[in-house]
C-alpha cells in the first residue's frame, strides 16, 4: 500500500513544489549535516531532496532546519552502498537539486503486521550490516505506455545475516542508509519466504500503479 | 547500471535499469524469476526480444526465454 508520507513524496516529486532548487556555499558540513550561510529556510522544506555538494557528492535530505540540512550519508556515486563518501569541505559550493530524491530502494523485514497508512517506516526492518538482506537500490522497469511501473529486488543471504528468518514484508524508500528517509510503500507479501542458509535468494516485485 | 529492453509481441518494450550494485546471477534473476520483471509486465511466456547494452545478460535473459537478442527486422 501506499502510505500517507508515500502520497506527499509522490506530489512533491511530480510537482516539485519547491523547485528551482537552491544553491549557496556551505559554512560548515559533517558526515550528515551541511550548514548554510544565514537562515534561508523553511524548516523541512528540503526534505526528501538532494543535496549536491562540491560537484562530486550527494546526500538525501532527511529533514532541515532554518540553516541546517540533515542528510543520510554522503553518498559516492559509484559505489552509492559502500562506505560513505569523505565529507565535502566546510566551505563547499552546493547545490539542492528542485526535484525530489527517487523511492529507489527496498527494505525487507520478518515482522508480518498489516501496513499501514500512517507507517512512516518498516517495522524491525534488516539493517545486518554486511548482511545480504539489507536495504538495496532496486531494479525499475516499465512498459511503454503502462500506468504502472515495478520496482525489484534480489537478495541473497550471507554469512552475516541471522538464519533461519521469514521475510513477511517490504518498504520501499528514497535513501539506501536503513532505518532512514521517506517509505513510500509498504506491502505484506502475498507468501513469506523462508530463508534459511547462506546463498538462498528472495526475488521480490512491487508493482506501482500510478 | 545496465539497461535492457524485453520486447512484447504487440511492440511495446519493457526498459529495465538494473542498479550497478547487482551481481550478474541477481541482475538475471530479477527479470527471469517467476516473482520478477518479466513476469510483472507481461501475461506472454517470454519476450519476443531481448536487448542490453551488455552482451552477457541479453544472452543469458535470450537463453533462459528462449527469445532473440536484438529486435527483429531492425536495420543497423
Amino acid at each position: 500500500m501506499k502510505v500517507n508520507t508515500g502520497q506527499d513524496k509522490q506530489a512533491l516529486a511530480l510537482a516539485g513544489a519547491t523547485s528551482p532548487g537552491y544553491t549557496g556555499t556551505a559554512t560548515a558540513t559533517s558526515a550528515t549535516t551541511l550548514t548554510a550561510t544565514g537562515t534561508p529556510w523553511s524548516v523541512n522544506q528540503w526534505a526528501g531532496h538532494l543535496v549536491i555538494a562540491a560537484g562530486s557528492t550527494y546526500g538525501v535530505v532527511i529533514s532541515n532546519t532554518s540553516s541546517i540540512l540533515t542528510i543520510d550519508k554522503w553518498y559516492a556515486p559509484a559505489t552509492p552502498t559502500g562506505t560513505a563518501a569523505s565529507t565535502p569541505s566546510g566551505t563547499a559550493v552546493f547545490m539542492i537539486h528542485g526535484g525530489n530524491a527517487p523511492v529507489a530502494c527496498m527494505a525487507i523485514t520478518a515482522n508480518a503486521t498489516a501496513a499501514g497508512p500512517t507507517d512512516t517506516s518498516l517495522t524491525a526492518e534488516i539493517t545486518t550490516a554486511g548482511g545480504g538482506l539489507i536495504r538495496q537500490f532496486a531494479t525499475y522497469a516499465h512498459t511503454t505506455g503502462a500506468s504502472t511501473y515495478t520496482l525489484t529486488g534480489t537478495y541473497t543471504a550471507n554469512g552475516s545475516d541471522s538464519l533461519p528468518v521469514v521475510i513477511a514484508k517490504m518498504g520501499t524508500f528514497d535513501t539506501i542508509t536503513p532505518a532512514t528517509g521517506v517509505m513510500l510503500h509498504e506491502t505484506v507479501l502475498s507468501s513469506t519466504a523462508t530463508l534459511t542458509a547462506s546463498g538462498d535468494q528472495l526475488t521480490i516485485t512491487q508493482t506501482v500503479t500510478m | 547500471m545496465a539497461l535492457v529492453k524485453l520486447g512484447h509481441a504487440d511492440g511495446k518494450v519493457t526498459t529495465v535499469t538494473i542498479p550497478l550494485t547487482r551481481t550478474f546471477r541477481e541482475a538475471v534473476r530479477d527479470i527471469i524469476h517467476a516473482d520478477g520483471v518479466w513476469r510483472a509486465h507481461s501475461g506472454d511466456p517470454s519476450p519476443a526480444w531481448v536487448e542490453s547494452d551488455i552482451e552477457q545478460l541479453a544472452t543469458a535473459i535470450s537463453e533462459h526465454f528462449s527469445c532473440p537478442v536484438g529486435q527483429p527486422n531492425r536495420s543497423v
